[in-house]
Formats: structure tokens, C-alpha cells, sequence
């Protein structure tokens, strides 16, 4: 019963939005603090039965510590103390994934160059690997670094509205990008691209693959969210 | 066990916390009892206020903790670092002045 009460405090922290590095910490030395509160019953003669409940006692109830946890906004996790990263968070998460991944391909492809060897590759091989680079930034990565929000809002007091917004401003961004990498072929240097394309005629057809891209991130947070957590009630 | 007045405790965790806590390395069971010991029981924190306030304090920068394994348990030590110093300094000029000032307005006698 004793470590269900503190795992239970655990996950009712985090649900209220305490930071998990905090909630876990919270546990651990509550717990800690409990056991040592027991032994001082048992050494003054208490039996066990009674040393735990004296221990329990002392400790005070739960909501006292939800409360004191969530009034400190500096054990919070980021996305409840600012709800706006919801918002714009995937977004900013993704533009900044796009540029490294981007800048290390560049660097990959003229290092060889840079240190004297040229090289070129099957015409066959290039459109391989710059299809895959299309793939990997405009669908791969967008979905990871969303799913990646919705997992860190699961089971946090955090507005559904805005992550779902967050995710599908990334996703539509991603939708209306282009990106090419292609490899020194024969009688070609190689060449790397990326940007943005608004064309009106297609912004319907983006945003109903953005909707799909959205839905599909989204996946794990409406997955995990849903999993049986067990309550504070339970264990009074 | 006397009774206590909330609105007068308002900053007192944060001071007494340093305070222990520029001294020596202490653990949060270790800090409870010596905070009840050394007011003689005027000052009992509670385990509710006291490990959100040693967490907050962290947080700022003012302590800092490290775990360690003792008879198989973990237990998390806190020491006050050198921000956390001058903070204390900073309290306890404030509190001595605030105090002194009540002190004069309880001993005072009015016509």
C-alpha cells in the first residue's frame, strides 16, 4: 500500500502538472520520509500495523501536497507554465529539425568535395536517396516531432485545443515545403534545396494531408492519454 | 502544540531553510527535525510545504542536492549554494529590521 500511495502522488503530480524530474523526486523523499517516520514508531514500541498508520498520520494527506506543488509554476513542466509552446512549439520544433538535418546533408555532401575527391553516383541512386530526404523532412519528421509534443502533454493539464492547433500549423508548414537533395551525378554537381510553396489552387488538397499528417501524430497523445491511471482515491 | 498564524509564517520557510542549509548538508527528514528541534517546536514546516519549498528553492538556484545511498535508501541532500548565500543574507537583514520594528510597536505603550 505504501509505494502505490506514493506512486500514485507521483502520477497525480505530474497530472497537475508538475514537472516528472520533480514528481519523481517528490515520491522518492516522501517515501523516504515515511519510512523513517515508521522506524521512529517501531523503536518506540509501536507494532508495525500502527507504526505505519502514526506515519501515514504524520504525514499529512495528499492534497496537501498537490496543492503546494501546483501553486510553485517553477516545478512545472515548460508546456504548462508557457500553453502557448503548444501552439507554436511543434512548429518552431520542426522548422529548427528541418535546418540541422538540412545544413548536416549539405555538409555531408561537399565534405567529400572540400577535401579533394569527387565523386558522383548512379543517376538511379540519387533519385533514391533525394526521394528519401523528401520523405524523411516532410512526413517523417513532422510526425515524430508532433507525436514527441503529444506524448510530453499526456496527462498534464495541458489545453487539447492548442496542441491540436500546434500540430497542425507544423504539419501544414511541412505540407507547403519543398526540399530536394541530389547527388553528383554524371555530367552534374550535386545540389541541395529547401523552401516554401503557396499556390492556392492546391491549399485545400495540403490542408486535408495536413488534417491526415495531424491525426496521425496525434495517435500516441489520444493512445496514452486514455491508458487506466490509477488515482489517489483508490488508495485514500 | 502552539497554534500557528499562516499569514506570519509568509517567507519564513524560504529564510530558515537557508539557513540550515548554509551550514551543513541535510536531507529532508533531517531538516524537518532539526527546524522543530531548534524553534522548540514553535516552527514545524510539515512535509506538505516543506519538500515544494526545498524544490522551488532548487529550482532558483539557491540550493543544490545530490542523492545518496544510505542503509539502501535514497536519500536527496540539500546544501545552500553561493547565490543561495547572499540570498539568506539579504533575508536575514530583512527579517531582523522587520522584526525589531514589531518588537517596538508590541512593547510600545499607548496613551
Amino acid at each position: 500500500m505504501t509505494e502505490r500511495r506514493f506512486l500514485a502522488l507521483q502520477r497525480a503530480l505530474i497530472g497537475r502538472g508538475v514537472a516528472v524530474r520533480h514528481a519523481r523526486r517528490a515520491a522518492l523523499e516522501l517515501q523516504s520520509h515515511f519510512e523513517q517516520l515508521r522506524e521512529q514508531g517501531l523503536e518506540r514500541g509501536a507494532v508495525p500495523a500502527e507504526a505505519e498508520r502514526r506515519a501515514h498520520e504524520a504525514l499529512g494527506g495528499d492534497g496537501v501536497f498537490l496543492e503546494r506543488y501546483a501553486g510553485r509554476e517553477e516545478l512545472k513542466t515548460w508546456l504548462c507554465r508557457w500553453p502557448l509552446l503548444c501552439v507554436f512549439g511543434p512548429l518552431a520544433s520542426f522548422a529548427v529539425a528541418c535546418i540541422s538535418l538540412m545544413a548536416l546533408l549539405v555538409l555531408a555532401l561537399n565534405a567529400p568535395r572540400l577535401m579533394g575527391y569527387h565523386y558522383t553516383v548512379p543517376l538511379l541512386a540519387a533519385t533514391a536517396v533525394n526521394s528519401t530526404v523528401k520523405v524523411a523532412m516532410l512526413w517523417v519528421l513532422p510526425v515524430t516531432v508532433a507525436a514527441l509534443f503529444g506524448v510530453r502533454a499526456c496527462g498534464r493539464p495541458v489545453p487539447v485545443s492548442g496542441l491540436i492547433s500546434g500540430v497542425l500549423l507544423a504539419c501544414f508548414a511541412a505540407r507547403l515545403m519543398n526540399v530536394g537533395l541530389m547527388l553528383p551525378v554524371a555530367g552534374h554537381l550535386g545540389s541541395a534545396s529547401m523552401g516554401l510553396q503557396i499556390g492556392f489552387s492546391t491549399v485545400a488538397n495540403e490542408l486535408t494531408r495536413a488534417l491526415i499528417t495531424t491525426a496521425v501524430a496525434l495517435v500516441p497523445y489520444f493512445l496514452l492519454r486514455h491508458r487506466p491511471v490509477t488515482t489517489l482515491s483508490q488508495y485514500g | 502544540m502552539p497554534e500557528r498564524e499562516p499569514t506570519l509564517m509568509s517567507g519564513v520557510p524560504e529564510l530558515v531553510l537557508l539557513r540550515l542549509l548554509a551550514q551543513r548538508e541535510m536531507y529532508g527528514y533531517d531538516i524537518a527535525r532539526a527546524l522543530k528541534l531548534l524553534s522548540d517546536e514553535a516552527l514545524s514546516l510539515g512535509e506538505g510545504v516543506l519538500y515544494p519549498a526545498l524544490h522551488a528553492l532548487e529550482a532558483r538556484g539557491l540550493l543544490r542536492s545530490r542523492p545518496r545511498q544510505v542503509e539502501g535508501r535514497t536519500r536527496i541532500y540539500y546544501q545552500a549554494t553561493p547565490k543561495g548565500c547572499r540570498r539568506l543574507a539579504r533575508l536575514t537583514a530583512n527579517w531582523r529590521r522587520m522584526s525589531d520594528g514589531v518588537e517596538r510597536i508590541l512593547g510600545a505603550h499607548h496613551d
